[in-house]
């Protein structure tokens, strides 16, 4: 995992993320007229949520660029650019649906782990979608002229709908936050069990991967909650202090984004990019193992996969008679490793060798060793 | 952490088919009755011979480089891991690129999973699954100094794939270990073993 | 009338096989068990320890016992999926009465009143001996010997016999004939040592998995290994020297080693003066066996034979095993014999690295054949017509010798008098002989015959499907008791868990059937497997197999003890016959002249092809348990003809086309699996399966003359290429099968097929 100490900045993916830290920088001014609407009390969540686009910025850019990621995003921006993209967008549109949205082949790891999964990842989703437009000053809330019991809404400093504050809807508008924290809370404890059960996660699982992260979340949506429990149930009691509290813990989540186990949030819609990937493959056929002649693998991997092994300086992964490493299944793969220890042993345990079996006189044929 | 002092030693020659490797990995804690370890005849016209297959645990695995969603890691131990589950996406460059043939990405599963070591068991000090009950110890997991002493054959942890020369935390048993175990198809495609 | 009651498609439905695919609650299931049992396999006569994981009183897995010093925690793959055997929905959990239409359950006290009565009936109109008892020995030392009291005192039958008979019984009579004991001469601990190791007729890999890593062990050491063997298995592969010999010429091979031996003087001529009797009859039986003549009957190469006699003769320390290749011969004993030839005339036995042994093919194979469970034989391996034997035997007991019955039939036989309306009735438990007995068309037929069958199991066997009454027993888990593994360690069975519903030990259901027979005298106070053993023990005292120093303490202390252990005080003998001191009364050693004779049945014009048959790594003998497990079933569905390419071709036969086998029994019709390790002139088949699709349907009721075991490994065949069409109704179901075990979906595709 890359920390801040061993960080080895690289000048593409750093300017590719300034630009992107400039354009957020613009959309935020334009939408708040200049700066006028944003909440000073938000201050302090603005300025790390512009660190934390600016870190994830980058490190999706330094991701992109690694020749093997590099490799399916040209892949699926050329079909996107292309005439295949109306043949294929329908069937993206399902895809998200059911791998981004609803999370499938989570459900199919476990069913514990799609429950928690899905908590958490909707709760966040939910909260970023509130919290993001509002510290930005894209979205804000007036009361509509003098009318106390109405709500203007205004969406990048344009007028929206009113509601009335005492109805559904408003009681949503002020508690949307409070949902989504009861969300990542639930989620969080049935992870935490889970992991708890679990041998295999508990033996692999790691601190600062799979735990911390756990507990930011927990951290963040507990104090947000007990804001909530202050004001409605004891006056406001220690309002500042968890207002504080729960500050400093988004600011930290904030901070850990780019960082951390949560960063896979901008990396998934890539499956999206696989999986259609596959499919254009699939069209194109698989071709044969050089060993056995199954077919096995997929043309455009294959091609692409021979030019990633050339930049990744793996060229040498060629056999004699101009087999590429590629072209080998991986069943010819395992089988080879154990045949070529035959080879080293030169034949020693070749029963047939030391006795050759005598054809019976029913049996018309060559006569000698079968071998 | 696993000991160094261990170490995965697997003789295919010994190997005599029973699969035992096989049930025992989809018992274990990680691995939930999915096995991650492969046993394959040769080719069982010409011969009874099979042979097991574990992660041999590069230095610089392959399978690592050739990850878009850089999810899979060696921990400081020597281990390779499966694929992260928050990252991998299931696009196989792992399943094609391995010289071992080892990793194994579940379709439905959109991820990755292949043999760790059994780490639940070898980070307590137990040994992996498959060596435990591995009827002919084909697969040996032992002290590396042991083994000297325990076996006529001798480990060997570099393999040339083609000719581009892998290390290996794994090792395979052979009569001369001095010179890296040369792993090259025409081999079968001749059938000449 | 005992015809299966319903077609075998619907009684299929009701009681499998079905598959159990993982463990109880699924494999996402908290794993963490409440306790750990400490128990043996059930699966051969290794008898490999393990850990059985237990959560809310079900078995859920297993952990490997790292510290039980024979396996170390090695386990085949039989011995890894073994927990699935439990909480499997083909379980019988309460007692079957036969109706008219199919099985109908009932009470447990209807099902013994009905028992009791026909039992009487049919004693009574036809004499005790009319009801026999078939038995088997994966059932502990406690239930083998209560089996046989049983037998003999409850019911008053002479005819009680075991499956055993389909085993041990050839090594058992060779053993004593050469040594006057019948056990393995050494642990497997001397395999390490030995310089050669000669394993005949052993498919060692498969049938004894565990045992391969001890060659292994001695081969690190440079030791050379010698496999005899009509195919090339897996061990055989890499043998040093491997002699594919035709099948049936197995004493043909060792006569003529022992021709060579002297003829080279490669012979330990004070050994065979101080500690045997009978060397110069052996060698005048073996004086025409050149070379030439060997190579003749055995098909092998004269110079491979007399490579072989020179890597056994010129060894410092040797181990020999053999198994149920040369021993299901009709010559079965002779085989035996003239192996133990070869070890006597070169004095390699009773030293370090110097042993001989027959490994034991089923779960207490040895201490199942040792406690009064055969036919002619009285507990600590008496002999039931040795009126001495009979008088400990009757003290022990409380009964007059008018009480105890003499000699019965041996298993074959009590089939046969049920064939032929001599016997009619029968009690069988932890024995399915209609897949395992020879002939099954016959043996169907036979069972058709009886007036009442009454079967104890915990599945329903395809024998218990003839039955008219089923009484469910319990698992190897779910009772205690020892049992005693091929090496002749005695080792102790831990209760994991209670058994189902009204399921319930055999030991338990024997008692009461006795008592309601009204002879409750001698078996009320069997309350539990200790109290069993405490009387085992008494009785086997003074025995050859004997057990009287062995407490279940001392047993689970120690990790196992090897009889004959006399007393509390005493440690138990891995190693027999240490300073030549044999068991005979003049403490030496017998030659056994082994003249050679051919096989009851031999290839001919009509029949020329030779026919072998045995078992796979994935399933245990007639396979009731091992064909109800999702793993075992998905690695190894259905059996198969396997033979060479030059067969094949000979009669157009590709990889996986059918063949019709035909012999002078039956035939069958099976995909074949073409190799080229098997000998060109013979096709070999697994037995584990029953029906249309059993091996047994092509084998004879040929027996040894002594041991009276059946010649499974020798038959002649004729194939035939055929259509798939003609495939069996059974291989269809048992791919789908196979399918459902590898995908978890119980529809076949149809693109699968």
């Amino acid at each position: 995992m890359a920390t801040l100490g061993s960080l080895d900045l690289q000048v593409r993916p750093l300017f590719r993320a300034a630009l992107t830290t400039l354009a957020l920088c613009g959309l935020v001014a334009l939408g708040s007229r200049g700066g006028r609407w944003i909440d000073p009390a938000l201050l302090g969540y603005l300025m790390a949520s512009i660190f934390a686009i600016f870190g994830v910025a980058y490190r999706y850019w330094e991701w992109v660029e690694r020749p093997a990621t590099w490799m399916y995003m040209r892949d699926s921006l050329r079909m996107l650019a292309s005439r295949r993209a109306l043949a294929v967008l329908p069937r993206l549109g399902l895809l998200a649906l059911d791998q981004i949205f609803l999370q499938r082949f989570i459900e199919k790891r476990s069913l514990k782990r799609w429950g928690a999964h899905a908590l958490i990842a909707w709760g966040c989703l939910l909260a970023f979608a509130v919290t993001f437009p509002l510290v930005f000053g894209w979205v804000r809330f007036t009361s509509e002229g003098l009318n106390q019991d109405r709500y203007q809404t205004w969406l990048f400093g344009l007028p929206g709908g009113t509601f009335p504050v005492h109805s559904f809807l408003g009681f949503l508008a002020f508690h949307v936050l409070d949902l989504a924290a009861v969300m990542v809370i639930a989620g969080c404890v049935l992870a935490f069990v889970r992991r708890r059960q679990d041998e295999g996660d508990t033996a692999t699982q790691r601190f600062d991967l799979d735990i911390a992260p756990l507990l930011v979340l927990l951290a963040v949506s507990v104090t947000g909650i007990l804001l909530t429990v202050s004001e409605k149930a004891f006056e406001g009691r220690n309002f500042q202090t968890i207002a504080y509290l729960h500050e400093l813990s988004v600011i930290f989540m904030l901070l850990s984004l780019p960082f951390g186990k949560l960063f896979h949030i901008v990396q998934r819609p890539a499956q999206l990019g696989v999986t259609i990937y596959k499919a254009e493959g699939e069209r194109e056929g698989r071709q044969p193992c050089k060993a056995c002649g199954t077919p096995f693998i997929r043309a455009n991997q294959r091609r692409d996969l021979e030019a990633l092994f050339h930049r990744l300086g793996l060229d040498a992964a060629r056999h004699s008679e101009g087999v590429h490493h590629l072209d080998l299944c991986p069943r010819c793969k395992r089988r080879l490793l154990a045949a070529s220890q035959n080879r080293r042993l030169g034949g020693a345990f070749d029963p047939f060798a030391a006795v050759p079996l005598e054809v019976e006189p029913l049996l018309d044929g060559p006569s000698g060793s079968p071998q | 952490m696993v000991s160094d002092e261990y170490g995965f030693f697997i003789d295919p020659q010994r190997c005599i088919g029973c699969k035992s490797c096989v049930g025992a990995c989809g018992e274990c804690g990680t691995h939930k009755g999915r096995p991650m370890i492969h046993l394959d005849e040769l080719d069982r016209l010409e011969s009874p011979q099979t042979t097991p297959t574990v992660c041999m645990h590069c230095e610089d695995p392959i399978c690592a480089q050739v990850c878009p969603a850089d999810a899979i890691k060696r921990s400081e131990d020597g281990v390779v891991h499966s694929s992260q589950k928050p990252r991998c996406i299931g696009c196989q460059n792992c399943e094609l690129s391995c010289p071992f043939g080892v990793p194994i990405v579940f379709s439905g599963l959109e991820q990755m999973l292949k043999c760790d070591l059994c780490y639940d068991r070898t980070s307590e000090g137990l040994k992996p699954m498959c060596a435990t009950v591995c009827p002919s110890q084909a697969l040996l997991y032992a002290p590396k100094a042991q083994v000297e002493l325990m076996r006529r054959a001798k480990p060997v942890r570099e393999f040339l794939v083609g000719s581009l020369l892998v290390k290996t935390r794994t090792a395979v048993m052979l009569p001369d270990p001095e010179t890296p175990l040369h792993l090259d198809a025409a081999l079968l495609i001749e059938g000449g073993f | 009338m005992s015809r299966t009651p319903k077609p075998l498609a619907e009684l299929r439905k009701t009681y499998g096989p079905h598959l159990n695919l993982a463990p109880v609650g699924g494999w996402d299931a908290d794993p963490e068990p409440d306790r750990l049992v400490k128990t043996h396999c059930c699966f051969c006569g290794q008898q490999c320890g393990i850990q059985l994981k237990v959560k809310d009183e079900k078995v859920i897995g297993f952990e490997p016992w790292m510290e039980f010093p024979f396996n170390q925690g090695k386990l085949c793959p039989k011995g890894v999926k073994r927990y699935l055997q439990g909480n499997h929905p083909d379980r019988l959990t309460s007692a079957l009465m036969r109706t008219d239409h199919g099985f109908a359950e009932v009470d447990w006290e209807a099902a013994m009143a009905r028992t009791v009565n026909e039992i009487e009936r049919i004693q009574t109109e036809h004499g005790k001996d009319a009801f026999a008892v078939l038995s088997g020995v994966s059932l502990s030392n406690e239930k083998s010997y209560l089996a046989g009291k049983f037998a003999r005192l409850g019911l008053g039958t002479r005819n009680l016999d075991y499956n055993g008979r389909l085993c041990m019984v050839s090594a058992g009579a060779g053993n004593k004939k050469a040594f006057g004991v019948d056990r393995a001469a050494n642990s497997w601990a001397d395999i390490e040592l030995a310089d050669v190791i000669w394993v005949s007729g052993s498919n060692v890999a498969e049938c004894s998995p565990i045992t391969t890593d001890y060659i292994w062990r001695a081969r690190d050491r440079g030791a050379k290994l010698i496999v005899v063997d009509p195919r090339i298995t897996p061990l055989g592969r890499t043998a040093d020297l491997v002699l594919p010999l035709r099948p049936g010429s197995d004493s043909a091979l060792t006569n003529g080693i022992l021709h060579l031996l002297q003829k080279w003087e490669l012979l330990d001529r004070d050994f065979i003066e101080e500690h045997t009797a009978g060397f110069d009859a052996a060698l005048e039986a073996v004086k025409d066996c050149t070379p030439e003549w060997t190579s003749k009957l055995t098909g092998l190469p004269a110079v491979a034979i007399e490579k072989a006699a020179r890597m056994w003769g010129e060894a410092k320390t040797s181990f020999l095993l053999h198994a149920r290749g040369i021993e299901h011969q009709s010559k079965g004993v002779e085989n035996v014999c003239s192996c133990i030839n070869m070890v006597l005339a070169t004095g390699r036995i009773g030293r370090p690295g110097c042993g001989y042994a027959t490994i034991t093919g089923q779960g207490n194979g040895q201490g199942g054949r040792e406690h009064g469970h055969k036919c002619d034989q009285l507990p600590g391996n008496r002999d039931i017509e040795n009126p001495e034997h009979r008088a400990h035997i009757c003290k022990v007991w409380g009964c007059t010798d008018a009480e105890l019955p003499g000699k019965g039939l041996t298993a074959q036989e009590i089939m046969n008098a049920i064939h032929a309306g001599e016997i009619k009735g029968l009690l069988s438990l932890c024995f399915n002989p209609l897949v395992s007995l020879p002939d099954s068309e016959f043996t169907r037929a036979a069972l058709e015959k009886l007036e009442f069958h009454v079967n104890l199991d915990f599945f329903l066997s395809e024998t218990g499907q003839h039955a008219d009454v089923i009484l469910p027993s319990a698992l190897h888990e779910e009772d205690e008791g020892t049992s005693t593994s091929a090496e002749g360690r005695i080792i102790k069975l831990n209760k994991a868990v209670e058994p189902p519903g009204d399921a319930r030990a055999d030991w338990k259901i024997m008692v009461e059937m006795a008592r309601l027979l009204g002879k409750g005298k001698w078996f009320d106070h069997f309350t539990s497997p200790r109290a069993i053993f405490e009387e085992l023990r008494h009785a086997s005292k003074g025995g050859t197999a004997d057990y009287f120093g062995v407490t279940y303490e001392k047993v689970e202390k120690s990790m196992g003890i090897f009889w004959p252990c006399p007393d509390l005080d005493h440690p138990g003998t891995p190693r027999l016959f240490e300073g030549g001191r044999f068991f005979h009364p003049d403490g030496k050693a017998r030659f056994i002249p082994t003249p050679w004779r051919p096989p009851m049945e031999v290839v001919d014009e009509a029949y020329p092809i030779w026919l072998t048959t045995g078992r796979t790594v994935f399933h245990y003998l007639s396979g009731t348990q091992t064909r109800r497990i999702g793993f075992l079933v998905e690695q190894c569905p259905h059996p198969y003809l396997e033979l060479h390419p030059r067969l094949a071709d000979l009669h157009g036969i590709e990889e996986g086309d059918a063949v019709e086998i035909t012999s002078r029994r039956g035939s069958l019709v099976l995909p074949a699996k073409v190799v080229k390790t098997i000998r060109p002139d013979t096709v070999f088949i697994p037995y584990h399966w029953p029906g249309a699709l059993s091996a047994n349907r092509l084998t004879a009721r040929h027996l040894d003359p002594v041991s009276k075991i059946p010649e499974f490994k020798v038959s002649a065949v004729r194939i035939a290429k055929t259509t798939p069409d003609r495939f069996p109704e059974e291989l269809a179901e048992l791919r789908r099968m196979a399918f459902e075990a590898r995908t978890d979906q119980p529809v076949l595709p149809e693109q699968v097929l």
